[in-house]
């Protein structure tokens, strides 16, 4: 193992949170790795510290207050029972923080999704008001599917098809 | 006379009996103490947390099952307000870690002046949540690595790095 890596596995070391192989790996180092020991006598040093750190002692009276506080609420659940059966209603202060932000993409989310389909089905209607625009003012559309019938007297098709068309009817 | 366990009394609390919710409090009132008065740093503000801790629980009684065990689960209970502590920008103040008077005296052979103690304490004020929670939970609540993962909703490994980050930040404390 490289020296970064026992370096690394010293916090573990001190917890005996490494398997038995790496402690002793780690034990066999650290008897010919000065840094390495004044390291974990540091390590060791704090977790004392912590361990033995002296807190103040919990205040006499708080136990009496939480189940006097305690006997107020189950005295208010047994006298309105129903109130239990009404689900909590988390207020957005008391939600925890990743939960607002999961609210927040979701609303994010749903807004644009429903924006931009709003906005594709308005082109498409766009598109077909255009369609059938075009084909109003096309006037040759209306010979599109009836190639049979006369052309209009006067048009353009007539036009042509009389200059196109030879004196002897039969051709050039 | 069998002592019932904490889970057995968390369910009589669910049904409503007043003297099961008094065990827990006594029970459990040390060592949340402890937690609260660590992570937030003053005595008002950890009385109110580990008050609302209690209240929260038994509010939760009728809905409890027990599938964990109750420290854990009350732990993440504990945990969680620390959290929102923190987010209601509510800063700690370093000063009020210096606020008690009762450092209790060392036991033999710890040779450890308070002058270091009180800049691991101010230095544990200053900590990211996770972190300070992770180390508070670590060594003022003795939380397995297991349990503190359960309790801060996060990965055995992810508990590693937050004890491994706040101990590094700790221990330049002591070579300062």
């Amino acid at each position: 193992m490289t020296y970064d890596r026992l370096h690394n596995k010293l916090n573990a070391y001190v917890d005996h949170k490494l398997s038995a192989k790496l402690m002793e790996e780690v034990a066999l180092h650290l008897r010919t790795c000065e840094d390495c020991r004044k390291e974990l006598a540091r390590i060791e040093k704090l977790v004392s510290i912590l361990k033995e750190d002296a807190i103040p002692d919990v205040p006499p009276d708080l136990a009496v207050r939480i189940v006097a506080h305690g006997r107020r609420q189950l005295s208010g659940r047994i006298a309105h029972p129903r109130r239990w059966l009404v689900p909590h209603i988390y207020t957005w202060d008391s939600m925890p923080g990743y939960v607002r932000a999961a609210a927040a993409v979701v609303l994010i989310v749903g807004l644009t999704v429903g924006t931009l389909l709003g906005l594709s089905v308005s082109h498409e209607g766009n598109d077909q008001n255009v369609t059938i625009a075009t084909q109003e003012s096309d006037p040759v559309a209306v010979f599109n599917l009836d190639y049979f019938s006369d052309t209009p007297s006067g048009s353009l098709t007539q036009i042509y098809a009389a200059l196109s068309t030879p004196q002897n009817g039969v051709g050039r | 006379m069998r002592i019932p366990s904490d889970e057995e009394l968390m369910l009589a609390v669910g049904r409503g009996d007043e003297q099961a919710f008094g065990q827990i409090v006594l029970r459990h009132q040390a060592y949340a103490w402890r937690i609260a008065y660590r992570f937030i740093g003053n005595r008002e503000d950890a009385e109110d947390l580990v008050q609302d801790a209690f209240l929260r629980l038994l509010a939760a009684a009728p809905r409890y099952r027990p599938t964990a065990s109750f420290r854990t689960y009350f732990s993440r209970i504990i945990s969680r307000l620390c959290l929102d502590h923190i987010q209601k920008k509510r800063p700690i103040s370093a000063d009020h870690l210096l606020e008690f008077e009762d450092p209790s005296p060392l036991p033999d052979g710890v040779i450890v002046s308070e002058e270091q103690t009180s800049a691991v304490r101010r230095c544990i004020a200053l900590l990211p949540p996770n972190q300070r929670l992770a180390v508070i939970l670590r060594y003022y609540g003795e939380y397995s690595y297991q349990e503190i993962a359960i309790a801060m909703d996060t990965t055995k490994k992810a508990v590693e790095r937050l004890l491994a980050r706040g101990r590094e930040a700790l221990g330049r404390t002591l070579k300062d």
